[in-house]
């Protein structure tokens, strides 16, 4: 009964071992032939991240190029002969023709106190409460 | 069994001959793959790197001029250029659908895009040049073959022509090339880096290829001493002048005595900073900024370094009295008051006031050469003044120590009335600074601080030494003030300001030791005379009207000290201590 156990087991395991070893090995060619692409999923991420960073680099050099040239256009439109300009031609100002200087004897009116209802409201000093002087004679 | 043994003899040895060449050869080929894989390796490892890898110099912006209050007198502005691969313009029909869409991007007509490409027989051709960020990013997003961007950035000067000789301009490389451009190069350069990558057969970068990057330093942003508004008055008046007079040429120093900074350094003929045309003979004779590099016989104002060393030696004193014969004699040389006058008795003040050569040289002789000489020199004379700016010259002092072989004492009295001795402006204003801030000679400051990566730097006022005493200093200006309330209001009026000045009307030298027969007109003048805020040099170069200083150079003076004062908020009697 044993003996013919064994050779069942061995019949069995044989046929098994014969009938999936192709398998095996398609699976192992197979998982093989995915790891070989494997770098190239990788790659591809590492591709699409470079650009990725190459488009975002590229838009904050365009944003920073753009704050330049919007920092000249102020830069120009402050400077003197802008402004006087506008003052010619938009404002119809003009330079003097009389120029008369006023010497004013008088002393600077003295600084005044800034009211109080516009100083920052100051804290009430409240005597310590009961649980503070507790506290105060804590080492 | 001989035949057989030499039979297998002889193949034996055939056997042999072609193991040993084999085997040479192989020997040959290990050998020769030791020295290449082993021996050589890092070599050949160095040039497949090289082959591999690409290097790009990159550079950041150059950093600003600014003027004392922040506002840019020279920036830098991106800006590119558009280049056309001839070979990608072969096909005419090709070459005309690019060059429209172009056009509509750039503004320049197709036709001259064209006309360019096929004139020039090069593998890349500019086709429109400094175009700014908007018209790039228009050309980038046409995506035309054989058509790419270069950056060329541009220098532009929001204020125009302001402080033209100062700042100098660039060159096509970037590089300064003269003036503060030139002289701050290093600073306002910044560091360029590098962008190391791996390439493919083309010469395109690898995406995932090795990399490495050496980030570009950014210039620092300079600012200057210098007062935008100030600086365009001084070139305003200054030109005013100079055309009222048909003047040859000019300059004039704007300077805050108390600490040497310099607020307006003008000079005339200037040139087109914008545009300049370096062809052009007069744009060459422009660049030059004569305050620093042109000296010349001042004349009369010397006087004012005179009677400084008279009254600090304490030899005399503004009451002191001589008297003016209308000459004087040194050895065989007669000296004679401008007017060839004679005053009989006079003031050491009297002396200041009406200018009298003769008065002048009684001074120097008084103090004694070796102690006249000495003060000249204390007062910055005969040195440059440490500036920084490029071209400054010395200006020549004789004297007995230095040049004990070509002075006389002659020289002394020409000397005592800035003749006979050359001085440049940018020194003149120096010495006006000392006698108007208590007696300091300060160091011309142009350059207030320096902002790089790092935070800004700032430039301290820097006191060179001591000529005068604080109470010469005082005594001094009070005769100037005497000196300009002498002055015609007509010439000389800053109104609720009290003003002290000295003019000075010299001749040309000729360089043969003569003197021609035209004159530089100038005025040393500081406001307010209480406590002075302003030290303001002028000088105009050969007036054809009239040569006095006090009528040509006078006025610019007062025009200028009229604007800047308000401007300033300068009270009359100067700015209360701590204000």
């Amino acid at each position: 009964m044993a003996t013919s156990h064994r050779h069942e087991t061995q019949a069995t395991s044989g046929i098994l071992g014969f009938a999936r070893l192709p398998i095996i090995l398609v699976v192992a060619a197979m998982i093989v032939g995915l790891a070989a692409l494997l770098p190239l999923v990788q790659s591809s991420g590492a591709t699409t991240t470079v650009g990725d960073i190459t488009t975002l680099q590229r838009q904050r050099d365009d944003w920073q190029t753009r704050l330049e040239e919007e920092q000249l256009k102020v830069a120009q439109m402050s400077s003197l002969n802008a402004i006087r300009q506008i003052a010619v031609e938009r404002l119809h100002m003009g330079e003097a023709d009389d120029i008369r200087y006023i010497t004013v004897d008088a002393p600077p009116p003295a600084a005044e106190d800034v009211p109080s209802r516009l100083l920052p409201q100051e804290k009430q000093q409240t005597g310590n409460s009961f649980f503070d002087d507790i506290i105060g004679l804590l080492p | 069994m001989t035949a057989k043994r030499k039979r297998w003899s002889n193949s034996t040895w055939r056997v042999w001959a072609v193991i040993c060449v084999i085997g040479l050869g192989g020997f040959a080929i290990i050998a020769r793959l030791v020295q290449l894989q082993i021996i050589d390796h890092p070599r050949y490892a160095e040039a497949a790197r090289e082959m591999h890898l690409s290097q790009e110099i990159i550079s950041d912006r150059r950093g600003a001029l600014l003027d004392r209050n922040g506002y840019p007198l020279a920036a830098s502005q991106d800006a590119y250029n558009v280049m056309v691969e001839s070979k990608a313009w072969a096909n005419s029909d090709d070459a005309r659908y690019a060059a429209t869409q172009l056009s509509t991007a750039t503004g320049v007509p197709a036709n001259t895009m064209i006309d360019i490409v096929n004139s020039v027989d090069a593998f890349e051709v500019p086709v429109a040049r400094g175009l700014n960020f908007t018209q790039a990013t228009a050309v980038r997003n046409l995506e035309l073959n054989g058509v790419r961007l270069i950056d060329d950035p541009v220098r532009v000067y929001p204020e125009g022509n302001v402080g033209a000789q100062l700042l100098g301009f660039i060159g096509h490389d970037g590089a300064g090339l003269t003036g503060l451009e030139a002289d701050l190069n290093s600073v306002l350069g910044g560091a360029a880096g590098s962008i190391t990558f791996e390439r493919d057969a083309i010469g395109q970068e690898l995406a995932v290829g090795e990399r490495s990057e050496t980030p570009a330093q950014p210039g620092a942003n300079v600012v200057l001493t210098i007062d935008r508004y100030v600086q365009q008055v001084a070139e305003q008046e200054l030109k005013k002048a100079i055309d009222a007079h048909q003047a040859s040429g000019g300059s004039v120093i704007v300077t805050k005595p108390q600490t040497g900074e310099v607020l307006a350094i003008a000079s005339y003929p200037s040139f087109d900073l914008t545009k300049p045309n370096l062809n052009d003979p007069k744009t060459a004779d422009g660049i030059r900024n004569r305050a620093v590099t042109d000296a010349y016989e001042p004349g009369s104002v010397f006087k004012l370094v005179t009677t400084a060393a008279g009254l600090d030696l304490g030899v005399v004193t503004p009451e002191t009295p001589w008297f003016d014969s209308g000459e004087i004699t040194f050895g065989n040389w007669t000296i004679r008051n401008w007017d060839n006058s004679s005053h009989g008795d006079e003031t050491v003040q009297g002396m200041l006031t009406k200018s009298l050569n003769v008065g002048a040289a009684w001074v120097a002789s008084l103090c004694g050469p070796d102690n006249f000489y000495n003060y000249i020199q204390a007062f910055g004379f005969g040195a440059p003044t440490g500036s920084g700016l490029s071209g400054e010259v010395s200006g020549s002092i004789r004297s007995p120590q230095t040049t004990p072989d070509d002075w006389g004492p002659v020289d002394l009295a020409t000397n005592s009335f800035g003749q006979g001795l050359t001085v440049t402006p940018i020194q003149l204003a120096m010495a006006l600074g000392a006698i108007a801030n208590g007696g300091s000679l300060m160091k011309p400051q142009f350059v207030k601080e320096v902002d790089t990566h790092d935070g800004p730097q700032m430039i301290r006022p820097e006191v060179v030494r001591q000529p005068i005493k604080p109470e010469t200093s005082r005594t001094l200006l009070d005769m100037m003030g005497v000196v300009a309330d002498g002055v015609s209001s007509d010439y000389l009026s800053v109104p609720g300001y009290k003003v002290g000045g000295k003019s000075g009307t010299a001749q040309v030298a000729d360089g043969n030791g003569g003197y021609k027969a035209t004159y530089i007109s100038s005025f040393a003048g500081v406001v307010p005379l209480e406590t002075p805020e302003l030290a303001i040099i002028v000088k105009v170069d050969e007036p054809k009207d009239v040569p006095w200083g006090t009528v040509v150079a006078a006025p610019v003076f007062s025009g200028i000290a009229q604007k800047v004062l308000p401007y300033l908020n300068i009270p009359p009697g100067g700015k209360p201590a701590g204000g």
